[in-house]
């Protein structure tokens, strides 16, 4: 019976005596390291690692048998382990210790295939990595239109006045030293020039590769939240979901929208921060034409004098925030062809409601 | 806001909400011998009363309240024939294209050089100027029409049809010769050179002959 247990076990386990020799090797071992247990029983253990531990193991049992001070004995951490093949793959090891009947010194490890856990790890961090570059590129570009704009409309005054003067001028009969006159050209033509040259910062800011595919938004919100609620800030905040159910395909750059997501849910965890029960609440609704999102919380809410200036570049209500973010969701959102607005149907806390086009069949 | 310049030249509305930009124009506009009434929102200009006064407006796309785009859809919907020149300092090719299907003369991306500015508000203004002729002309033509009587009409109304005498007074049951005389002061009542001339007055006025096989012409029931 306890054979059976033992090889029924998903992990993997190995009994090895004081000299490293191996007295038990289970079925999950067989899988992991490709070994057959008739070729493992009456081995040195060191057969499943790679240097330096293979080298080293032996000296390992006899350090800790002479000064009782355990390196993984009680604990556990994690190794490589080596398959038949030559091939490695990560391990979590835990060891423990026994006696048998003549009290000789046993050790129990059991061993966890990590590969699975370390691959959806650096999944997680792949995809937050490309979300920051994208949230990079969008700020920059938010920040490029956003100071054009602001650095256009002087210019273009500057020009007026400068011409306006130069056409006086010669009105008036050239009552200048032409020197005067001609500086003046250069002046308009030099601001023509910085003007074109903004134009120019501004289209390449505009331009950020999108790529459109059709997707469940569900799919993408729950993503999201799960990538929002990482890290220490969301620790304590109740996140709900509340997605509803046969919600139509939508076509989007998924990248993007969970940009958007994330700017919300993290500007919500933000402004949770110090306040009793924290909760935020992502929902979806099925609209005609096209999916509602909405990202609410129970937080402090905003000013109304915040509420109507909240999507423009520069206007923030954290103490150290640029005002980039929501500029950014809207600038996503509605190159999408949605529209995304402050949520005025909450009675307490911030919510924000955004849509993004269904996708047609007939036309995508 | 807004100040009338005392001077001889078109009136030009200018909408922007900088002060400086607004300013500059201004300046620009009068170097040209042009007039200037400046509106810091649409809104305020949507209020002026007097925007028939006006030979074109300027207006700024980027705007607090309803943006400049709006302002000119709002203009068409009241009916104003005011032609528009769109400014921006963040124009795209999408703005552009919706601006110029809206009716807009020009689109033009900020900072604009006076050459520019100059020529696209002289396209304005011709565009204002032949819009009152033409809206001039309609009146008249719609006052000729009025004056015709009952059977003058009915002859009017057959011969821009393309019928030919014979059977206009076939239809109306008098004699050609009769029909002929009607042809004659129609003629000199509309002002009409040639058959051509009476059918293109007719056409300015709004009416289709094809439309139906008897016309009904304004002042007619």
């Amino acid at each position: 019976m306890l054979r059976r247990v033992v090889d029924a076990a998903l992990d993997g386990m190995v009994v090895i005596d004081s000299s490293g020799t191996v007295l038990l090797y289970n079925a999950a071992c067989e899988r992991l390291f490709g070994y057959s247990a008739e070729e493992v029983l009456g081995n040195n253990v060191n057969l499943l690692m790679t240097p330096p531990d293979r080298r080293n193991h032996d000296t390992y049992i006899r350090n800790y048998l002479r000064t009782g001070k355990a390196r993984v004995i009680g604990t556990g951490r994690d190794v490589t382990g080596r398959h038949k093949d030559g091939a490695t793959f990560p391990i979590r090891l835990s060891v423990g210790e026994l006696h048998d009947d003549t009290d000789a010194t046993l050790f129990i490890g059991t061993l966890h295939d990590l590969t699975e856990t370390l691959r959806t790890r650096a999944r997680i961090e792949e995809l937050q990595s490309e979300l920051m570059q994208v949230a990079r590129a969008s700020a920059v570009g938010e920040m490029g239109s956003a100071l054009a704009h602001e650095l256009t409309q002087p210019l273009s005054a500057v020009v007026g006045f400068v011409e306006a003067s130069a056409a006086l001028i010669d009105q008036d009969g050239g009552e200048m030293p032409a020197k005067v006159r001609e500086y003046m050209d250069h002046a308009v033509t030099q601001s023509l020039r910085a003007g074109a040259v903004i134009r120019l910062l501004r289209e390449f800011a505009a331009k950020g590769d999108t790529e459109h595919s059709v997707r469940d938004i569900n799919v993408v919100v729950e993503e999201t939240c799960r990538l929002a609620t990482l890290g220490t800030a969301a620790d304590g905040v109740d996140l709900k979901l509340d997605l509803a159910a046969d919600l139509p395909p939508v076509l989007i750059d998924h990248v993007q929208i969970q940009q958007v997501v994330l700017n919300l849910v993290r500007n919500s965890i933000d402004a949770l921060s110090g306040f009793e029960s924290p909760a935020i609440t992502v929902a979806t609704v099925s609209g005609r034409e096209e999916v509602e999102i909405v990202v609410s919380d129970n937080g402090p809410g905003l000013s109304s004098e915040v509420r109507e200036r909240v999507f423009e570049p520069f206007v923030s209500t954290k103490p150290d925030g640029i005002g980039i973010g929501l500029s950014i969701c809207r600038t996503i959102i509605e190159a999408h062809g949605g529209k995304i607005a402050v949520d005025t149907s909450t009675e307490r806390g911030t919510g924000f409601r955004f849509s993004v086009p269904v996708f047609d069949e007939s036309t995508g | 806001m807004n100040r009338l310049d005392k001077m001889s030249g078109e009136l030009i509305f200018l909408v922007d909400d900088d002060d400086a930009v607004r300013a500059s124009l201004h300046a620009l506009l009068e170097t040209a011998g042009y007039r200037t009434a400046q509106f810091e929102s649409g809104i305020d200009f949507l209020d002026f009363p007097d925007i028939g006064l006006g030979a074109c407006a300027l207006l700024d796309v980027k705007m607090p309240g309803p943006d400049g785009l709006e302002v000119q859809r709002r203009l068409n919907d009241h009916g104003e024939t005011l032609p528009v020149v769109i400014l921006t300092g963040h124009g795209d090719i999408a703005m552009a294209v919706q601006a110029i299907r809206a009716g807009a003369v020009d689109f033009l991306e900020k900072p604009v050089s006076r050459d520019q500015l100059l020529e696209s508000v002289a396209r304005a203004i011709d565009i204002d100027r032949s819009v009152r002729r033409d809206q001039r002309e309609r009146s008249e033509i719609g006052t000729r029409l009025r004056a015709l009587t009952t059977r003058e009409r009915q002859v009017l109304e057959r011969l821009v049809l393309g019928r030919t005498n014979k059977l206009v007074a076939r239809e109306l049951g008098i004699s050609p010769r009769t029909i002929e005389v009607y042809r004659r002061n129609v003629m000199v009542k509309m002002g009409a050179d040639s058959l051509s001339h009476l059918v293109r007055m007719t056409f300015q006025a709004g009416i289709d002959p094809d439309d139906s096989d008897t016309l009904v012409l304004p002042g007619s029931t």
